[in-house]
């Protein structure tokens, strides 16, 4: 996630020659964050690591596919119980510090960076530039972002179908711990496998050549991974690390 | 055996219309061979009336059942969202005078009696806003929900503002291509019966212009002012009660924004004038303005200034150059609403001052009973008749209690129209009996009988308690208990307002998001 006082600047050999990216510490940047965005290509290798659900854009209502790490706002159980360097990290976050942005119209989107992030500095790290030129780390970066763009666009009409076929429903996670603290979560959308299975068989066909089936089979069989991290945090508690 | 109902004929395709093939053919499955046909004729001589833009809560469960997206109709109708009415210098002529009835009843509203509690420790808040957060959304011009709040669900109870053109052609769309209606465009000329005499005997068919005859085994009249089959065929009489609800005549104008992203009340606006009062309701694209009169208390000329000098404070000089639609109304009902083979409903069933945006929802509620209720055979029909005019009478006459509770609940003694209004002569007896109940208590459900009510207590309450209705205090001593509980609802509600008047966007936003996003189903 971006940080709340964010200043993206367009990366340029000169001005961010001497720029380095400390290693590893995204895991530490985001150790308050409770879900990120996943997209498409990385659903089969996410749902390996954590439950994977739809949620809404505040500003347009839209879906969009999330992993989520903690149950409540804030928490993230996988870094609180030192699991997340054992699991795969989605390119959302791979990809930070820097974003793709479009400044002038009909030019593209450029690569920024987030200068006031804190993983930014010049003394130790993954350098942005050796000699002036880009660097492997920086092209690997903007590797990752160019995929996560492509994502962005192939969720866009994963979504549509499920919209178009009303397989999407709300799901409300209502969990109680072993030391009797309730939580509910709501804002979580899933898809409603009964509903897939009616969807006619034309568009069975399209579903399964778009290899939609099994991104939904791989998104509801991550839905276990809820009941691990309730185990989780009830140890956690238990030993009061949270 | 007796004729199994098949064929339902609907004569007339203004919202009433609609509004009962919609809710029909969708319950009774009219586009499958097995479920009930349902044919609407509609003339293209005759215009639909084109007005009738405030709607309630119930709008949405009657769209929704009807298959309707909400995204489509707000897209399609230019909707706005409604969360109440603002009654302005209905309690004084004063400038600064306004209270509010909002569609969220009171906290508590079913566990305890608010008002004793706001009265006793009045924090100069007005009732509605002590006891309701809807009135500050309304005064801040915000939104019942958000963008990501699902289809028909809203943070806030609401209803819509609505194009009625548009909600027609909207809905004769979605009936015709969706819900297997048979609609025909054609003008009815005769109503054939089955006997000489024809109040004893069934409607068999409709002769239109170019169609022929349509035969049915149920028909219904929509046809509105002209009620072509209840009026003109069986002549059944018309109650008027232009002698409890003086207003006969409505003078009704479109008036654009000025500026695109001009702010839309979340609420109607009806400001009080001397001999009636003006609506004021702001759908996206424009606003809709009428002011309706007692033509016994004031002329046409002296009605039209008053609008214009209405008018004048939004828009200037503009003002002067409007031209008014003049609509006359004959405020009453039919003495029966279902004889034999034929039902009708809107217009053609009754009218009344549009106070409380009450007609769309008595005809919501009039197809819904029809579909609900609709005899399998003609010898049921009877039976069913018989209860819907029963209730409809009922309805009929709580509406007309409820819109005269406006006027004696007022202070205003400024001009003939209101000292006229407090005449007990003019009073039903049913509204005499119950105000005489709420000088010393709250109205509450027990007060109403019926299982679907048109208007609960909680909007007597708001209208009597917004004009500060004479109160007597009951001398009972309040347990502890209740007190705290008033006070808890109290905090709570304050704590509510919070939150909603910092989460939801403006009216203006949401549509404008509706527009380019469109709301989920989930
Ligand atoms: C000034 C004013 C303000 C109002 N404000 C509100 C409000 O805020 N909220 C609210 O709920 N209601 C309001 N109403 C009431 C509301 O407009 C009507 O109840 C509603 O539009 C239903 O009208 P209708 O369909 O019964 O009649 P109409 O709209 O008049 O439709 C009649 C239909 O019958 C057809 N027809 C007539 N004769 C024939 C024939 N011979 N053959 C075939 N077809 C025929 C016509 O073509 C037309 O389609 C208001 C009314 C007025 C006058």
């Amino acid at each position: 996630m971006k940080s709340t006082r964010s200043k993206l600047e367009i990366v340029n050999n000169e001005k961010h020659q001497k720029l380095k990216i400390a290693i590893d510490s995204t895991l530490v940047k985001n150790s308050n964050v409770h879900m990120s965005h996943v997209v498409v290509q990385e659903i089969a290798e996410v749902a390996q690591y954590y439950p994977i659900f739809l949620s809404k854009d505040g500003e347009t209502g839209r879906f969009h596919i999330v992993a989520l790490f903690g149950l409540q706002v804030d928490e993230n159980i996988y870094q609180d119980s030192a699991l997340w360097q054992e699991c795969y990290l989605p390119l959302k976050l791979q990809s930070q510090p820097f974003y793709l942005v479009n400044r002038e119209q009909n030019k593209g989107p450029c690569l920024a960076i987030d200068v006031a992030d804190e993983r930014v500095q010049t003394q130790q790290g993954n350098a942005l530039f050796d000699n002036g030129k880009v660097s492997a780390y920086l092209k690997q970066q903007s590797n990752i972002l160019a995929e996560l763009t492509k994502g962005l666009i192939l969720n866009r009409t994963f979504i549509s179908a499920l919209v178009e076929h009303d397989l999407i429903e709300p799901i409300e996670l209502d969990i109680k711990y072993n030391n009797g603290e309730h939580n509910k979560v709501d804002g979580l959308y899933t898809i409603n496998k009964t509903k897939l299975e009616k969807v006619p068989a034309v568009n069975q066909k399209q579903f399964e050549q778009k290899g939609y089936v099994s991104l939904v089979s791989n998104m509801i069989s991550s839905l276990n991974h809820v009941a691990t991290l309730i185990d989780i945090k009830n140890e956690l508690l238990r030993t009061r690390k949270c | 055996m007796s004729k199994a109902i098949k064929h339902v004929v609907i004569v007339g395709g203004g919202s009433a219309g609609w509004i009962t093939a919609g809710s029909i053919s969708a319950k009774h499955n009219s586009k499958s061979k097995h479920g009930i046909k349902v044919t609407l004729i509609e003339s293209p001589d005759v215009n639909a009336i084109g007005v009738g833009e405030g709607t309630w809560p119930t709008m949405r469960s009657t769209l929704k059942k009807m298959g309707v997206s909400e995204t489509d109709f707000m897209r399609e109708c230019d909707v706005s969202f409604k969360q109440g009415s603002k009654f302005v210098k209905w309690k004084t002529d004063k400038e600064t005078d306004f209270y509010y009835h909002p569609l969220v009843p009171p906290q508590g509203y079913f566990d305890i009696d608010l008002f004793k509690h706001w009265q006793k420790n009045d924090h100069g808040k007005s009732f509605s806003d002590a006891v309701c957060y809807q009135e500050q959304l309304c005064e801040q011009g915000l939104a019942p929900k958000l963008i990501s709040s699902p289809e028909y669900a809203g943070v806030a109870n609401y209803a819509y503002h609505l194009d009625a053109g548009k909600f027609a052609n909207f809905l004769k769309k979605h009936c015709v291509d969706k819900l297997g209606v048979h609609y025909i465009s054609d003008h009815v000329e005769a109503v054939n019966n089955a006997c000489l005499d024809k109040l004893s005997g069934d409607i068999v068919s409709v002769t239109t212009k170019n169609h022929g005859d349509i035969c049915g085994d149920l028909f219904v009249d929509c046809t509105g002012f002209s009620a072509l089959l209840i009026d003109k065929h069986y002549k059944v009489p018309f109650i008027c009660k232009k002698d409890i609800l003086f207003i006969d005549t409505a003078l009704a104008v479109h008036i654009p924004y000025e500026n695109d992203d001009d702010a839309i009340a979340s609420h109607t606006i009806s400001t009080a004038q001397k001999s009636g009062w003006i609506w004021d309701i702001g759908l996206p694209s424009r606003r809709g303005v009428g002011h309706v009169y007692s033509s016994r208390h004031c002329s046409q000329k002296q009605a039209e200034q008053a609008l214009k000098s209405y008018l004048k404070e939004s828009i200037g000089e503009r003002s002067e150059q409007v031209e008014f639609r003049k609509i006359d109304i004959n405020p009453g009902f039919r003495e029966k609403f279902w004889l034999n083979n034929c039902v009708a409903v809107g217009m053609a069933a009754g009218f009344l001052e549009p106070l409380e945006a009450s007609a769309l929802i008595m005809i919501e509620l009039a197809a819904t009973t029809i579909s609900e209720q609709l005899p399998a055979n003609r010898s049921t029909m009877e039976i069913v008749a018989k209860q819907y005019n029963e209730r409809f009478s009922y309805n009929w006459d709580r509406i007309i209690d409820f819109l005269k509770l406006h006027y004696i609940a007022s202070k205003r003694d400024d001009s003939a129209f209101w000292r006229d209004n407090k005449n007990p002569q003019s009073i039903p007896e049913s509204l005499q009996e119950r105000i005489e109940l709420w000088r010393h208590r709250s109205p509450t459900e027990y007060d109403f009988s019926r299982k679907r009510e048109v208007f609960s207590a909680a909007s007597y309450q708001y209208v009597l308690y917004g004009m500060d209705f004479k109160f007597t205090h009951d001398n009972t001593v309040i347990d502890e208990a209740e007190q705290q509980m008033a006070q808890r609802l109290f905090t709570e509600n304050k704590k509510i307002t919070e939150r909603y008047l910092n989460a939801l966007p403006s009216n203006r936003e949401l549509i404008t998001k509706v527009a380019e996003f469109g709301f989920s189903k989930v």
